[in-house]
């Protein structure tokens, strides 16, 4: 099989490059082993959230900025704050054709409010979700409803409202808890077990019983402008229904990220997905990558579990596997692998310092900043030999600490972007 | 200590991703889903077999959990597992037995062929399969052919095949020995076109109905006599099939669900369009025209398990005239004996809705699909006929000829 561009791992890093290269006319194709993380993401995408000192971060760029001599080796430094901007504007266009509108504080910072009522600084949005930005919305006295569904059983709006109330911002609102039950609902429930997420979602996408629950709504509301929902609002049609609740209703109605399995999430990477599809890229969402095989400077094809004798080649590969949840990189005692290709990974030599004895530590752990070793342009490097058509991409970077810093969604966009471009011959 | 056979339940980090991807739990909430049926359920089962819950039988074995789980959890595995270690069969019953049995049922078919397709439409006759046998009346069953492919084969088409240079073993399965004899014929004279002179081996089912409907010995029996047939002779010849189901028994069910060594076909057996796409990509094409064909393609779950989703859109997309919509990835709900029993109709029509509205959506003339019941569910419930990708090609060598 001949591809221009074959990516290895079908995460927000691998779409992003791919959408840039089908795009551009590349021949490409996805390898997937299994869902990507944004299954278990808000479904936001921060750019960079915190500081060195775990401080929150209002301006991002003027940040990254500095990160050049902090840490020339992370991978915005590599990439560049103009291919940053390049990047994220090209993914805000792409969703926003797609139907997913993305909302952003223009070059700064918002904060999104999660589930457990905390404020965490974002880049981008996704427009239902309940943020700083929604507050101006409405008037500042009015109460704030925060509702749950009866059955749900990973979501406590008391916790929410606790921590909100520990906020500047909410600590002289008032705000109306409750549970929205419907008899219909009930039926679907088995005895011991009660509703995910996703089963609730589908109920929503299905829109056949939005007359009841916006009416409960109502009821249960009273004096509030704004009311907020775990995040199971509707699958593909979550901006109907949406926008159906708030007609219905005359109410602002936001979610709030859930645990996983996160809807917000799921929703981000079918719309990433079906960009991917319609611009005429083929995803394989079932096969896993074994090895490669190497002349010199350049890996000529791949092998995967179900590709038989024959190789699949290309004039370009990226790697994009993501970090330790996914695989694409492994631990051993003393050292860390990247189970692919066997490319050179950064890692400390001393394994007693791999991570924090404090596990909420605010300096992070380091083993979360382990990962492959590339150039400045992010070409790997195996066996201290660049390999000029092999790029890399996302979490399985090294010399950056998503968690920590919040960066997770940015660097695989930029990443990835970068890759693409570099591909297509344009840098 | 017990050894334990399966325990890539261990893998499973709890993420959920197989329930939202589940077809079933989608449909109905009986179904608690993928995750709690497998590998959360599997634990407690372990501990103590009465822990079971009967809602496993609702699993279709698609495979899609398998295809999402980002932790390599065999999920459909260790439900189809579960459910016949511990939902023994308590009674005989002859619906099943026929169904499972596809090579039985369709021996007889054939042998009484005009008039087992005639009496198979008879509304009295659906009236009484649908009471005495639990098959759904309004289902349509597949039409069984006059002869058998394999008859046909050694009949009309054995004797050409010498004239070629290479050679091949065809896994027909019995969806073409029975039912479409077209399929076959038509995968043999491609063959032929790229050089390629076709054997056939003394088959038996290849076990998946059996497997779906608990006769695991019988299937365990059935693989071993496949195996066997296929490396007859020290035979080294490379193995395709037009059955994505098939393919996935013969690669990965024998040997991960069955126990069985399959290790001498294993590197040789690969689904028709992954040796076709290798064949085209070496030069090997046969000479096609323009087919002027526009076309709906529907992508099987158990080929999109096999990973081979690439190298049948590979193939498609290497014919002249055929504008191909890819549709999304969604199960037709058949999966099948399924779609079949009474019992699970509803829910096996329920859940091929969606796809069915993409097919009347993207307005095509023809639909292709790898699977043969895939086929029957969506010649069933729209207006479109379905044609297999190597049918497609025939189509085009024959268009080239005309020229």
């Amino acid at each position: 099989m001949k591809y221009d561009c074959v990516i290895i791992g079908g995460g927000i890093a691998g779409l992003t490059c791919g959408i840039r290269c089908v795009r551009k006319g590349l021949r490409t194709v996805i390898f997937s082993n299994g869902m990507n993380s944004l299954h278990f993401s808000s479904g936001s995408i921060d750019l960079l959230g915190y500081d060195r000192e775990g401080r929150k971060v209002h301006s991002p760029f003027t940040e990254i900025q500095n990160m050049k001599n902090q840490n020339p080796r992370h991978p915005y430094a590599k990439s560049g704050i103009d291919k940053i901007v390049e990047s994220v504007d090209f993914i805000t266009r792409e969703l926003s054709q797609e139907g997913m509108i993305m909302t952003s504080n223009g070059r700064e910072n918002h904060f999104h409010i999660t589930n457990l009522g905390v404020m965490k600084p974002t880049y981008l949005s996704q427009e239902n979700i309940f943020n700083s930005e929604s507050l101006n919305m409405v008037k500042s006295d009015c109460p704030i409803a925060v509702l749950n569904f009866s059955g749900f059983r990973d979501y406590f709006p008391e916790l929410t409202i606790a921590n909100l109330k520990k906020n500047n911002l909410f600590k002289n609102r008032e705000f109306i808890k409750g549970d929205i039950s419907l008899k219909e609902f009930d039926e679907k429930r088995r005895n011991h077990e009660e509703f995910r997420s996703v089963d609730i979602a589908r109920i929503f996408n299905s829109e056949r019983y939005l007359n009841k629950i916006a009416q409960k709504i109502n009821k249960i509301s009273g004096q509030a402008e704004i009311v907020t929902l775990p995040s199971f609002l509707g699958i593909e049609n979550f901006r109907s229904v949406n926008r159906k609740l708030r007609e219905l209703t005359g109410k602002e109605i936001y979610e709030l990220p859930t645990l996983p399995p996160s809807i917000p999430g799921l929703r981000l990477d079918y719309a990433l997905k079906n960009i991917f599809y319609k611009a005429g890229g083929e995803y394989v969402s079932n096969d896993r990558v074994i090895c490669g095989n190497f002349s010199g400077r350049k890996l000529n094809y791949i092998n995967t579990e179900n590709s038989g004798k024959y190789g699949i080649s290309a004039k370009n590969f990226m790697l994009a596997t993501g970090s330790f949840l996914s695989g694409g990189l492994t631990g051993s005692y003393s050292r860390i692998h990247e189970p692919v290709f066997g490319l050179d990974t950064f890692y400390n030599q001393d394994r007693g310092r791999w991570h924090s004895k404090d596990f909420f530590d605010k300096n992070g752990h380091p083993f979360l900043s382990f990962g492959v070793e590339t150039s400045d342009s992010f070409t790997a490097i195996k066996d201290t030999t660049e390999i000029s058509n092999l790029f890399c991409a996302g979490s399985v970077l090294a010399h950056y600490d998503p968690v920590k810093e919040g960066s997770g969604g940015g660097v695989a966009i930029t990443t990835g972007f970068t890759a693409a471009s570099q591909m297509t011959g344009k840098f | 200590m017990d050894k334990l056979k399966n325990i890539s339940f261990d893998h499973c980090i709890k993420c959920t991703i197989c329930t939202m991807y589940c077809p079933v739990s989608k449909e109905t909430p009986l179904f608690p889903g993928p995750k709690q049926a497998g590998p959360d359920s599997e634990r407690l089962r372990i501990k103590s077999p009465g822990l079971v819950d009967s809602s496993l039988k609702y699993c279709t074995n698609c495979k899609r959990c398998e295809i999402s789980c980002p932790s390599d959890v065999r999920i459909a595995e260790i439900i189809q597992d579960a459910k016949w270690r511990y939902l023994k069969k308590k009674f005989f019953r002859p619906r099943d037995f026929f169904m499972s049995r596809t090579d039985l049922a369709g021996r007889f078919g054939t042998l009484l062929a005009p008039l087992s397709n005639f009496f198979l439409k008879l509304d009295l006759m659906r009236f009484f399969l649908d009471i005495f046998l639990k098959i759904p009346g309004k289902r349509t069953l597949p039409k069984y052919n006059r002869t058998t492919f394999s008859k046909y084969f050694t009949k009309y088409m054995a004797e050409r095949q010498k004239n070629f240079t290479r050679e091949l073993l065809y896994f027909h399965g019995c969806y073409v020995n029975y039912n479409d004899l077209r399929l076959g014929t038509d995968t043999v004279d491609v063959l032929n076109e790229m050089d390629y002179g076709v054997k056939i081996a003394d088959e038996k089912c290849c076990g998946v109905p059996l497997i779906a409907n608990g006769y695991i010995e019988k299937a365990t029996k059935n693989a071993l006599h496949n195996i066997n047939a296929l490396s007859l002779n020290d035979c080294t010849s490379r193995i395709v099939s037009t059955s994505s189901s098939c393919t996935f028994a013969l690669t990965h069910e024998y040997e991960s669900f069955l126990k069985v060594d399959n290790s001498s076909i294993l590197n040789r057996t690969s689904y028709i369009t992954r040796f076709l796409y290798e064949e085209f990509s070496e030069g090997n094409i046969p000479q096609m025209g323009n087919i002027g064909l526009r076309a709906a393609y529907h992508s099987p779950c158990h080929l999109e398990r096999q990973g081979g989703l690439i190298y049948t859109i590979g193939v498609l997309k290497m014919i002249p005239g055929l504008e191909l919509i890819v549709l999304n990835s969604e199960c037709c709900g058949i999966s099948g004996t399924y779609g079949f029993k009474k019992e699970y109709y509803g829910i096996s029509q329920k859940i091929g809705e969606n796809l069915f509205r993409q097919i009347e959506l993207a307005e095509p003339e023809v639909v292709i699909t790898d699977c043969e019941t895939c086929k029957m569910q969506i010649e069933m419930n729209t207006r479109y006929r379905v044609i297999h990708p190597v049918s497609i090609i025939k189509m085009a060598i024959e268009r080239g000829r005309e020229i």
